[in-house]
């Protein structure tokens, strides 16, 4: 017996890995109840996307009072088509014999210092050619893939001759003028605002767009923040 | 370490970090990987399958209430996980009645080593199948209770030299001794008793 041989038997003596005798079924409900407890201890993703769902109780706001909003009724009825940027999808050639680990510890780092990437998702899989290959989609708005790989490159030096491919995430939506107002001057993320700040954000917004004439805008939070209402009325009605 | 470990673990390692953050499909992911290795750790070593679908829930639920505190410079989500399986079968035969209520809080690891160990046996035709197998299997019950749990992690989860140290929170250089003198004792022993197959060696030489 060579000594592969006796390995071999040692794997067979000790089972195939991963065999169970447990219920085909108990794998899924647990899981259930894991994602019950994942929910209630983890806040949710909060990729930027999400806070085009207007139902989404995760962006924390709560907008109450819009139907009074100010725009026109034409306005209201017709549709626009209006297109997302969505992020970057890349994908990295790791050559065979570089260690993967450090290449993933040094990506986690470099996309650390870009503020513009909210959220990243990772597969790592093994290429034909017997290194690995890293596919990272990133989401976040405004992304420029040639500095983005310019700059890994340049962080990581491993990576300096990999082949590094870059695709545009996007896509495009209809919507009402109002949505799409609602989104672009709504649609934000709290973080520690006051009452006053709010306002002025969303004034801001609507001055922007030439709709804050005539316009006041009042913010009221929840004392613990999870709730707002925003009302928006006609000066003359004060 | 192998590259598909590498890659194994790479991945639990991006997977683990988004679902810290509030990536619930990370969480999934990860629980996907993870289920079959401890299911299988556990379901050899408990036979009861209740006992053992229940031993199997507390580790998630454990591993879920101490996600935050897993460091990846310590080791592997596998091993971390695995380390997890492994005290929670201490556990489960600490409080059996096996061992008696009156014992619960004096039971030595050291006497439940052979609970630890893999108790799945393979198929009666497996059993007759090979000799060098049956042969392997003699010696290894003939090992102290520590030296087959080193087996069954190393060839039944099939974890690296480091990996079973961090499950069995020992130094990776000891666990390297034990496997290297344990392969040593196997060339010396078992090889004898398998002359019949040459070596690669004593095939050059002759």
């Amino acid at each position: 017996m060579r000594d592969r041989d006796w390995q071999q038997k040692m794997k067979e003596i000790h089972h195939t890995e991963n065999e169970h005798s447990l219920r085909p079924e108990h794998r899924d409900e647990l899981e259930h109840r894991l994602l019950v407890g994942y929910q209630n201890l983890r806040p949710r993703n909060r990729r930027w996307l999400m806070l085009l769902n207007f139902k989404n109780r995760t962006a924390r706001f709560a907008v109450a009072g819009l139907a009074m909003l100010i725009l026109g009724v034409g306005a209201c009825s017709t549709s626009t088509t209006s297109e997302v940027d969505l992020g970057q999808a890349l994908t990295i050639e790791v050559p065979e014999g570089v260690n993967v680990e450090t290449i993933d510890n040094a990506l986690s780092k470099f996309l650390e210092t870009k503020p513009e990437i909210q959220d990243v998702t990772v597969t790592l899989r093994e290429s034909v050619a017997g290194g690995a290959v890293f596919e990272l989609v990133l989401w976040g708005k405004e992304i420029a893939p040639e500095q983005l790989v310019a700059d890994l490159r340049r962080a990581v030096p491993a990576l300096a001759d990999s082949d590094i491919g870059t695709k545009a995430l996007s896509g495009s939506f209809r919507e009402t003028y109002a949505n799409k107002i609602m989104r672009e001057v709504f649609m934000f993320e709290l973080d520690g605002e006051t009452e006053i700040q709010v306002a002025a954000r969303i004034m801001a917004g609507l001055k922007s767009r030439g709709l804050a004439e005539g316009v006041v805008v009042d913010v009221r939070m929840t004392d613990d923040a999870t709730g707002i209402t925003i009302d928006i009325r006609p000066e003359d009605e004060e | 370490m192998d590259l598909k470990r590498n890659i194994r673990d790479g991945r639990h390692r991006i997977w683990w970090r988004s679902a810290r953050s509030g990536n619930e499909q990370a969480f999934r992911r990860l629980y996907g990987e993870l289920y079959a290795p401890v299911a299988s750790y556990v379901s050899q070593r408990v036979r009861n399958q209740q006992d053992a679908e229940d031993i199997v829930s507390q580790i998630f639920q454990r591993f879920l209430q101490r996600f935050e505190r897993f460091d990846a410079q310590q080791g592997s989500l596998m091993t971390w996980v695995l380390a997890m399986a492994r005290n929670a079968v201490i556990d489960h035969y600490r409080q059996s009645s096996a061992y008696g209520a009156a014992r619960t809080d004096t039971v030595d690891v050291a006497e439940m080593g052979d609970v630890l160990i893999a108790v799945t046996e393979a198929p009666l035709t497996n059993l007759i199948a090979c000799e060098e197998r049956e042969q392997l299997r003699r010696w290894l019950r003939r090992q102290p209770a520590d030296l087959r749990e080193m087996f069954a992690l190393r060839y039944g989860q099939g974890l690296g030299l480091k990996e079973v140290a961090q499950v069995l929170n020992l130094s990776e250089a000891a666990v390297k001794q034990r496997f290297a003198r344990a392969t040593k004792k196997i060339r010396q022993e078992l090889l004898t008793e398998f002359e019949t197959t040459p070596t690669e060696t004593e095939v050059r030489h002759a």
